[in-house]
């Protein structure tokens, strides 16, 4: 149906077109003929109404009018030109009228052309018919009402059109039916047949020149009314004209009259009518069942459609209720908004992000919580549609400010993703608070800093790895160390720097991921081997640590440059070759511990005297071979550490007992010393036996207590001595001398001589026990040395030898006294003893004898006693020092020969030696040293008072 | 009144001497002698055959002595009540430090040592009549 439109409306046109050249070409040919004077123009049937100039006029005008304002549209020159000769018709028309109604004579009539003929049917000459004038009055109205805008107008033209149209059929049909009464009751003057033809054509032309609207849209419609008034319009026109005719023909034949005729005519038409509506309802029935399956069709699938439609809206409100749902529970805002900016949904998350309600926010612009930077994204503009500028965005995070109800703004990321509707595009937007990520992303930025100084500032060289062992990073030191600039090293493989046993260990490989590979690397100290840029290489030490970012898994390597450990690891493994060396080269058992306690190292002289082998004591507990006294001493316990331990036990010699492989134990004496090592502190311990050692000091603990013991046996004896010897030698002294005084001159000579010698050796063995219990008590009753007065043990020795030396006349002199360490006892009679000497063995004369003493260079006193006696001849020097030694006769000088004895035992006893200087005749010097006393020495001077100054 | 002296002395040659010596210094004095300390307490404690002993005015104690000897004879002698009072002087050989030191702690009124020299002995005996028996003044007590 659709299809027959177009052409429909073409074939319209057309024929509009047509009609309004035909009209102008009538109009023209007639104007000519009146121009020239060709009758047959004029009126086409010879004898019949002429067409007049007006008229003619009327139709160039008309004909003209619709062609211009067919082709025009409105406002542009054709139309107002058209629309002008509407008017001219429409003026011809009325005033032809006017000129009936009021006959008047305008003087239109013959205004171009008279009119000489006295045509038939014409009231005043050259004057229109009054019919065409209405017609022309009609169609000039149409055309000029025919663009008009309201749908009243165009109605009207229509109507307009279809009046000047029946005028002319009715012009025609008197024509056909010789109606010349017919044409003649319209007011004197009749129809000219091509007026009435062109009159014809015109209003069809006028009448369909908008042929989709009013009366003409009725019949060109798409419609089953329209098709049917289309199928039998043309029957409705031609049947009864036709059948009329043929009516009339057979009464003008005679063959029946009028009446009969008139039946006839109204039989046949409404039989014809009756059939040609019978045959187009058949049709359109046929149509309409036609149309009705189709409709069954299409109901059918509409219900379908419906179904689907119906399953689809449940599936829809559904995933709509899921959507929703969703959208609900998103944890961001979700704000859908449409093409034009508008929100139209959103969830709860984005009423409290924002603070809105959700009615506040729904129909309001996206820009109201987004201010910059959403809109303008998604929005259409001039350079691309809504679709183009939504796909450009579909996915991408973008950092926008959010604002919120109270006005404070946040930073926010939004992602879109469209949504197709039945209200066009939708844009969702995931509205993400990115506040604390914003703060985070700082943060990071700072941390980056200071991890970028740290990096920096880092002591060692730290080179940062990727996962495919390419560097990204690495600080000041790691260019100094290797000798690159930093461009120069990074995004170079670390293969450039490390030559071996890096990239390896990092790296993924078939057998293990990356993350696999690193932790077993990480913080284990790695040695390797780096590469300068010249080419050296140096021992390094390596030490990763993982760093996750966004490029994934990082490597940090912190790099050590060892040489100069390397080196001292030489030095020390020499050391140690040397040290070993020493161990076992030295005389006493070596035995290394560690802080356990157990043995490390030790060398051959421990094997030996231990009778274990080397690897039967290394990794023994020390303890096995000291059992007690090592481990209590070094190994840390509460209150000490084993530094501390051992602190305290270097150096001393501590004596323990070792135990030998078969059992035996022996005296040791150790001494510890510790030692650093990669093992911790170490102990050496240096093992002496002391066996021997041992033996000789019990020998000696042995030999001094006999010593002590014989000490005291002498005491003893002297005590014997003093008493139990004496008590005989009493009686015997002391009867043979009452024997003396009784009995003296009573007996003979000879018995007094006995007498005197038993008495006299009495009283010399008395003396001679004496003085041997005075050189004893020299050891037995000596006292330790303490600070003496040797000025005071002079005088007490002066004082006791008062009488011996007033009966010989001495002089003794004396120097200045000093402070000694000696016993005071033993001192004075020391000088008393020598003293005595000094004055008992005299030359003639007055004997003299002088004490000195004086500091030698070892800081000690020299004591000399200096007499101007006898003198000692050279040879006897030693053996006046002995035991009961003289070398006098007993008549020539008293005493037993103790005195030096006595003087020697008493210097030996203060730690020195007396000695004598003499010669025959010259007197004598006895010295003997004694120990300053550590005080200040004070000289004790010999005044009067007896006065001590202290210096 | 002649003095009463007790001598404790085990030698018999030094007891004549001693008895000598006296009796040059002063012939008034009656000299008892025990000749070690059982005696000597015996005497003192008027037991047995010493029932009638008068109570001496001196004691002169010699140290070394068989079976009871002169430090312990000292030693009881001042630890009772009766016989403390009696001067006790020590005459003795023995010069040892240690006998002076414990007599004197023992109490002993003084100590003398014998001289080996008879007139030296002589002369010390005379010192002791002189200070002990003359001008010394002794306590009396019955």
């Amino acid at each position: 149906m659709s299809d027959s439109d177009p052409r429909l409306f073409q074939r319209l046109r057309l024929y509009c077109q047509v009609s309004a050249l035909t009209a102008m070409g009538i109009g023209l040919l007639v104007m000519s003929g009146w121009g020239f004077h060709i009758k047959s123009l004029l009126s086409v049937l010879p004898g019949h109404v002429t067409m007049k100039v007006n008229t003619a006029l009327g139709l160039v005008f008309a004909g003209a009018s619709l062609w211009l304002l067919l082709q025009a549209e409105s406002r542009t020159r054709r139309y107002q030109i058209g629309r002008i000769l509407a008017l001219l018709v429409v003026l011809i028309g009325a005033a032809t009228l006017i000129e009936y109604f009021f006959g008047l004579n305008l003087g239109i009539d013959q205004l171009i052309f008279a009119d000489p003929l006295r045509s038939n049917g014409t009231s005043s000459p050259g004057r229109l018919a009054p019919t065409t004038a209405t017609a022309f009055v009609a169609i000039g109205l149409a055309l000029w009402l025919l663009n008009a805008k309201s749908p009243w107008a165009r109605w009207m033209a229509q109507a307009l059109s279809l009046w000047a149209g029946v005028i002319a059929i009715t012009a025609i049909n008197g024509y056909i039916y010789h109606a010349v009464v017919l044409s003649r009751i319209w007011m004197y003057t009749q129809v000219a047949v091509h007026t009435a033809l062109a009159l014809l054509l015109l209003s069809g032309g006028v009448f369909f020149a908008r042929p989709r609207i009013g009366i003409a849209g009725d019949l060109t419609g798409e419609g089953s009314g329209s098709l049917m008034a289309r199928r039998l319009l043309p029957a409705v026109f031609l049947v009864p004209i036709i059948l009329g005719w043929i009516a009339l023909q057979g009464e003008f034949a005679g063959m029946y009259g009028a009446e009969l005729g008139l039946a006839l005519y109204a039989t046949v038409s409404v039989l014809v009518f009756a059939i040609l509506v019978w045959s187009n309802a058949r049709k359109m029935n046929g149509e309409y069942d036609q149309r009705s399956r189709v409709e069954g069709d299409l109901r059918e699938l509409n219900a379908e459609l419906e179904r689907r439609v119906a399953e689809r809206t449940t599936h829809l409100v559904e995933t709509e209720g899921r959507y929703r749902g969703l959208l609900e529970a998103a944890p961001d805002a979700m704000v859908v908004v449409n093409v034009a900016g508008e929100i139209v949904l959103l969830n709860l998350q984005a009423e409290k992000q924002f603070g809105y309600s959700r009615d506040e926010l729904v129909g309001q612009p996206v820009k109201n919580i987004v201010p910059k930077g959403f809109a303008e994204r998604i929005i259409a503009d001039g350079t691309r549609s809504a679709a183009e500028a939504l796909a450009q965005q579909i996915g991408t995070g973008i950092e926008l400010v959010g604002r919120r109800k109270d006005g404070t703004e946040f930073p926010i990321e939004i992602m879109l993703s469209p949504l197709e509707s039945t209200e066009g595009i939708l844009v969702t937007a995931a509205i993400r608070d990115i506040g604390v990520r914003k703060t985070a992303e700082t943060h990071l930025a700072q941390m980056e800093g200071r991890y970028r100084g740290l990096l920096e500032a880092a002591p060692d060289a730290m080179v940062v790895v990727n996962a495919s062992g390419v560097i990204v990073l690495l600080n000041v030191r790691a260019e100094s160390e290797f000798g690159y600039s930093r461009d120069e090293l990074i995004g170079q493989k670390v293969k450039n720097i490390i030559p071996e046993g890096f990239a390896e260990r990092v790296l993924a490989d078939g057998l293990r991921s990356v993350e696999q590979a690193l932790a077993q690397q990480i913080g284990t100290r790695i040695e390797l081997i780096g590469r300068r840029k010249d080419g050296t290489r140096f021992p390094i030490e390596i030490m990763l640590s993982p760093l996750e970012s966004p490029e994934g898994i990082l490597v940090t390597a912190a790099i050590h440059d060892i040489s100069v450990r390397k080196t001292a690891e030489t030095h020390l493994a020499q050391m140690e070759g040397r040290y070993r060396g020493l161990l076992e080269a030295a005389p006493d058992a070596m035995v290394v511990v560690n802080a356990a306690g157990k043995i490390v190292l030790l060398n051959v002289q421990a094997e030996r005297q231990l009778g274990y082998r080397r690897d039967e004591l290394v990794g023994q507990k020390m303890s096995n071979i000291i059992p007690a006294g090592f481990a209590e001493r070094l190994i840390a316990d509460a209150l000490r550490s084993a530094e501390d331990a051992l602190h305290q036990q270097i150096g001393t010699g501590i004596e323990l007992t070792a135990r030998r492989k078969d059992g035996t134990l022996f005296p040791i004496e150790i001494m510890l010393s510790p030692l650093e090592s990669s093992e911790g502190i170490l102990v050496t311990a240096a093992i002496r036996d002391i066996s021997t050692r041992k033996k000789a000091e019990a020998n000696l603990l042995k030999k001094i207590e006999e010593l002590n013991r014989s000490n005291e046996e002498l005491g003893q004896f002297a005590y014997i001595a003093s008493h139990d010897l004496q008590e005989p030698l009493r009686m015997v002294a002391s009867y043979t001398q009452l024997l003396s005084r009784r009995y003296k001159g009573k007996l003979d000579s000879e018995a007094d001589e006995f007498i005197d010698f038993a008495v006299d050796g009495a009283n010399r063995m008395q003396r001679l026990i004496q003085d041997l219990l005075a050189f004893s008590r020299v050891g037995t009753k000596g006292k330790d040395l303490s600070e003496t007065s040797s000025e005071e043990a002079l005088r007490v020795a002066l004082r006791s030898l008062r009488s011996a030396i007033a009966d010989s006349h001495a002089v003794v002199t004396q120097d200045p006294m000093p402070l000694v360490m000696a016993d005071e006892v033993q001192l004075t009679q020391l000088f008393q003893n020598l003293i005595g000497n000094a004055i008992k063995y005299q030359n003639p004369g007055t004997p003299r004898v002088h004490v000195s003493a004086a500091k030698n260079g070892d800081g000690k006193w020299i004591f000399s006693v200096k007499d101007n006696g006898l003198g000692i001849a050279p040879q006897y020097f030693e053996k006046i020092f002995g035991m009961f030694q003289r070398l006098h006769k007993r008549e020539e000088f008293a005493g037993t020969g103790i005195g030096l004895a006595i003087c020697k035992k008493i210097a030996e006893r203060h730690g020195t030696t007396i000695s004598v200087e003499s010669e025959p005749g010259q007197g004598a010097t006895f010295r003997f040293a004694l120990e300053g006393s550590e005080k200040k020495s004070c000289l004790s001077v010999s005044t009067p008072s007896k006065e001590t100054i202290c210096l | 009144m002649p003095l009463e002296v007790l001598l404790v002395e085990d030698s018999p040659g030094d007891v004549r001497l001693t008895q000598d010596a006296f009796q040059s210094a002063n012939m008034a004095v009656n000299m008892h002698v025990a000749s070690d300390g059982v005696a000597a307490m015996e005497f003192l404690n008027r037991e047995g055959p010493h029932a009638a002993a008068p109570r001496p005015d001196l004691i002169l104690l010699d140290l070394n002595m068989p079976r009871m000897d002169g430090r312990e004879v000292l030693a009881r002698i001042k630890n009772d009540d009766k016989l403390k009072t009696i001067p006790t002087v020590i005459l003795t050989t023995s010069e040892a430090e240690g006998d002076i030191v414990k007599s004197y702690q023992l109490h002993a009124n003084s100590y003398l040592c014998k001289p080996v020299q008879l007139s030296a002995f002589e002369s010390l005996v005379k010192s002791l009549n002189d200070f002990w028996l003359t001008k010394a003044k002794l306590p009396q007590l019955q």
